[in-house]
């Protein structure tokens, strides 16, 4: 399905919606989870201290309850390669990769992390983690006696050698860039498994990094720079076979255009997970379109149909409701307000009340009810609400009339057309989104009707905008015109509305709302497209940036929190709704278990089995 | 007709040369390209994206991209110096004369930008099934064309001529994803009797093409047969309803102009059978323009049906077109799009001979 919502599923951050998720294993019954102590130290905190857990997912699978036989998954999309996490970020290639290699940690669909090559969550509080000078000291227990693929051991020498690997001078496109690993100044641990990573400052995202964990000895088969052409490659169908792999099922052929064919990883079963694969074959199948997988799935061609979202809700009225699960996730849609211009229009004090009378105007229920029918779950917050930092803060109500007044007040008035101005300047928004959303486009005609009443006027001429155009860099061979209409990283545009994809890190929000991320500063990357420019809010994203230290990220973001979601601040984006992540399964099928994360839907293939 | 063949083959250089120069020009100046993936990513930095591009070859400006890519250009030079090989010589020499070993000249079509596979391997695997499905969809349609185009002609301007020209003129109107989709939802998702999409049964056969496909093919040639004449029933309805229209009408056209002519009309005077005129003088005849128009669409059985592989999830050239051109690979499209224009003049040439060889009249002195 999606082309993609793709996400920068491991790059952490916050990813465009556009389809799905990502992937990631699970807290289940492995050994490595059943030796770990799990953030049971998080779990009870001292007496005056914030109850904070990261660790204690709510996910019990099944026991296994039958083997053999092969299993079928499919998505609508095609993976286009083993290397997510490392040289690409395509959401659909985490359905391919995650059950055939692990990362030290991953997330439940609950935003918990849980331990996968891994037996501890490192942090603070359970000693995982200590502050030494500057900078901090973490430590790695790796399961016991785990084993790759080719049976070599699993051990710290690999843990340090991908931190050398991704700093090497002739690694190129790393999606990751060098960001934490370039703070690492050594590993211990060598050929054992409890390895320590010193690192020079503190980093607050080190649970992301090595995801996956990569095997030295595989890497060390060919140069750096020969790596992504030569490694986990699929241009015969067996290529990849030739891999290594850490995962439950490891990749045995690959069928351009069709599927994606495992078989069990002796080794896994052997030396991770001690027990025996639920399958003898599993088969990942690629369908053109959520249409045609959803006919697959009635045909009985697949167990497991993946990466919907909310919008095929509808299409599935004639699947039995059983089948279908759909949970409210971490991806959340949203308005963007251009703040700069709106402030180059009508002045700050202008531009805060503009903003503050449209969280007033826009009305989430008409939108959920007349666009989605009634399938999105409305909201105010940009947090996941399953998040450890998430605040519970109650949303304020639609209200035209104090719409208005705040608008009156501020000096905007009515022209002869109905439409309000200040300073001369009417208030006639560019209204822009991607065009082959449709949902979208009406979206924003429906706020367009909403905010009219306050006379506010959408300019909806380029409420359809290629993809391309939306989102195109500030410079270089994919970089629209300049003064292209509706290009987000120049900042041609008023509003615009699509997803950010929510990570289980809450420091990730820096990319959007620093204003160091205005795509107009630096090297024009950041995606801080509403131009937000607040000393307070930068103060308090980086005093999160710099510590480890949960509780005080915990009160740092529920601070956030309450500002972005109270209308009186005026934050340029609006919240819409959260997307529910559906799936539809076999009944026969067990240990389902939706998970909207980067570590998509597939994340605990591990523990899913078929009754006969 | 040998000198002939000759002259039009030497005509194929030229032809594709300004072919693969427009389409490159075109292709590479489309908004959007494969750096977007790197754009909104700000854990990179500028330096790094600009590494990637540079791996690319996207950093210089098209012509140069164009020259590297048609193997007139070392990668490796730089200004005048880029047209020399690292062996010294015209870069654009075979390399067994110390020439260059990358771009068209040389046989190298690049690297998938998305997934890092040679080109020629990812096309290579491709043709088979768009063979499969454009060559039994084009037979299929090309007899219907017949039987329905001679039937019409015969029966002109009757109920039959009627409601054959209605027919196939509703078939061509039917837009081929709205027609893929219908046949999907009621075949396989409510009947239940065809499948969704794909060429085998993922659940009891091995992948088609590999070698384990093979083996299993080897030991049941009836049961794999089957089951991918199953697959076919649907994609193959989808080509042939699409498609039958245009060259029914032409059958229809060629099969009145033919009956219309003076030798028809003496055949029928001396008693002929009518039966006899009609196959024997007046079809025959018809035949001519019609086997050129075949041979014109031969290139169809490389290039496939991109819209109606990509609804079934047929593993073939078109699926592959669609998925390069949403993800702005270049290499991938430029080695389809150059192959294609390969086949489509070889089959004109192919057309002209057909055409001489039917009709002894013509002269290609």
């Amino acid at each position: 399905m999606r082309k993609r919502l793709f996400g920068l599923a491991v790059a952490a951050l916050f990813a465009f919606s556009a389809c799905g998720g990502a992937a990631s294993p699970s807290p289940s019954a492995t050994s490595a989870q059943s030796a770990a102590p799990t953030g049971s130290a998080e779990a009870s905190a001292p007496a005056g201290k914030i109850d904070i857990t990261i660790a204690s997912s709510k996910y019990k699978p099944d026991a296994v309850g039958n083997t053999g036989g092969k299993l079928l998954f499919g998505i609508s999309g095609e993976p286009t390669s083993l290397w997510f996490g490392a040289y690409d970020n395509f959401a659909n290639n985490v359905d391919a990769f995650s059950p055939a290699l692990w990362n030290l940690w991953s997330n439940t669909g609950d935003l918990k992390y849980y331990g996968q090559l891994a037996t501890n969550i490192p942090t603070v509080d359970n000693g995982g983690v200590t502050m030494v000078g500057d900078g901090m000291d973490v430590k790695i227990d790796l399961v016991a006696g785990a084993q790759w693929s080719d049976g070599q051991p699993i051990t710290c020498d690999d843990v340090a050698y991908m931190v050398e690997w991704s700093l090497d001078k002739d690694q190129v496109g790393l999606i990751t860039g060098k960001a934490g690993w370039e703070d690492i100044t050594g590993v211990d641990g060598g050929t054992g498994t409890n390895c320590v990573v010193h690192f020079k400052k503190v980093y607050e995202q080190y649970l992301s990094l090595w995801a996956p964990l990569l095997p030295k000895h595989y890497l060390q088969t060919t140069t750096v720079k020969k790596a992504q052409t030569t490694l986990y490659t699929h241009a015969k169908a067996d290529d990849v076979a030739k891999g290594v792999y850490s995962g439950p099922y490891m990749p045995v052929s690959w069928t351009a255009g069709s599927q994606l064919d495992y078989k069990p990883n002796p080794k896994f079963w052997e030396t991770i997970k001690k027990a025996t694969a639920p399958f003898d074959d599993v088969t990942f199948k690629f369908y053109a379109d959520p249409q045609t997988e959803i006919a697959g799935y009635q045909n009985g061609e697949i167990d497991v149909a993946l990466e919907f979202n909310h919008t095929h809700l509808p299409l599935m009225a004639s699947i039995n409701p059983d089948e279908i699960q759909g949970e409210v996730g971490v991806t959340y849609e949203h308005t963007s307000w251009n703040f700069k211009h709106m402030s180059d229009n009508f002045g700050a004090d202008g531009a805060k009340a503009l903003i503050t009378a449209l969280h007033y105007l826009i009305d989430k229920d008409e939108i959920n009810q007349r666009v989605l029918a009634g399938t999105a779950e409305p909201g105010c917050n940009f947090v996941f609400k399953d998040a450890w930092w998430y605040k519970d803060i109650p949303c304020y109500k639609v209200d035209p009339d104090k719409a208005k007044q705040v608008l009156d007040a501020a000096g905007f008035t009515a022209g002869a057309d109905g439409v309000r101005e200040k300073n001369g300047k009417k208030v006639e928004l560019l209204a822009c989104t991607r065009a082959d959303r449709d949902y979208r486009v009406n979206t924003l005609r429906l706020i367009g009707d909403q905010v009219a009443k306050a006379g506010i006027k959408f300019n909806l001429d380029h409420v359809a905008t290629d993809r391309a155009v939306l989102f195109s860099s500030w410079e270089g061979p994919d970089a629209a015109a300049p003064d292209a209409p509706c290009n987000l990283t120049r900042g041609n545009f008023d509003v615009t509305e699509f997803a950010w994809v929510g990570t289980p890190d809450p420091v990730s929000i820096q990319y959007q709302y620093l204003s160091k991320y205005d795509p107009t500063e630096g090297d024009h990357s950041g995606q801080n497209y509403i131009r937000i420019k607040n000393p307070d809010l930068d103060t308090k994203i980086n005093s999160m940036n710099t510590t480890v230290d949960l509780e005080k990220i915990k009160t740092t973001m529920g601070d956030i929190e309450d500002f972005y979601v109270n209308p009186d601040n005026a934050f340029p984006e609006i919240a819409l709704y959260n997307w529910k992540t559906v799936l539809i399964r076999n009944p026969k099928m067990h240990n389902i278990v939706n998970n909207s994360t980067a570590a998509t839907q597939s994340w605990n293939i591990e523990d899913w089995w078929r009754e006969q | 007709l040998g000198k002939y063949i000759l002259r039009r083959l030497i005509g194929v250089i030229p032809t594709l040369f300004f072919t693969s120069l427009i389409i490159y020009g075109i292709l590479l100046s489309a908004p959007g390209g494969p750096a977007g993936r790197y754009a909104q990513n700000p854990k990179m930095t500028a330096a790094e994206k600009a590494e990637v591009l540079k791996r690319w070859g996207l950093d210089q400006p098209i012509p140069i991209q164009y020259c590297r890519w048609i193997g007139f250009c070392n990668p490796n030079g730089e200004g005048l110096g880029m047209f020399i090989s690292d062996k010294g010589v015209p870069h654009f020499l075979p390399p067994f004369l110390g020439g260059g070993d990358n771009g068209l000249v040389h046989g190298d079509l690049g690297t998938s930008i998305t997934t890092a596979a040679p080109v020629t391997d990812t096309i290579g695997a491709r043709l088979l099934p768009t063979a499969i499905l454009a060559g039994t969809a084009l037979v299929i349609w090309i007899i219907l064309a017949f039987i329905f185009g001679i039937i019409a002609a015969v029966k002109r301007y009757t109920k039959t001529d009627t409601a054959i020209t209605i027919s196939t003129y509703v078939g061509l109107s039917f837009p081929t994803f709205w027609l893929g989709l219908m046949l999907v939802l009621i075949f396989a998702a409510q009947l239940k009797i065809l499948p969704a999409s794909g060429m085998w049964d993922a659940r009891t056969s091995p992948a088609f093409g590999t070698p384990a496909y093979w083996t299993y093919f080897g030991a049941k040639p009836l049961v794999a047969l089957g089951d991918m004449a199953r697959h076919l029933v649907l994609p193959v309805i989808t080509l042939v309803i699409t498609q039958v229209a245009a060259d029914a009408r032409f059958v229809r056209a060629s099969m009145i102009d033919a009956l219309n002519r003076d030798f028809v009309r003496t055949a029928r005077a001396k008693g002929v059978p009518e039966s006899k005129v009609r196959t024997r003088h007046a079809l025959r005849n018809a035949l001519l323009p019609v086997v050129t128009n075949v041979a014109l669409e031969l290139p169809f059985l490389f290039t496939g049906a991109f819209v109606t592989e990509s609804i079934f999830s047929w593993p073939g050239m078109g699926r592959e077109a669609v998925a390069a051109t949403a993800e702005f690979d270049y290499p991938i499209l430029m080695g389809i799009l150059i192959i294609t224009g390969l086949i489509v003049v070889l089959a004109n040439l192919l057309a002209d001979i057909v055409y001489a060889i039917a009709d002894p009249r013509i002269s290609y002195g």
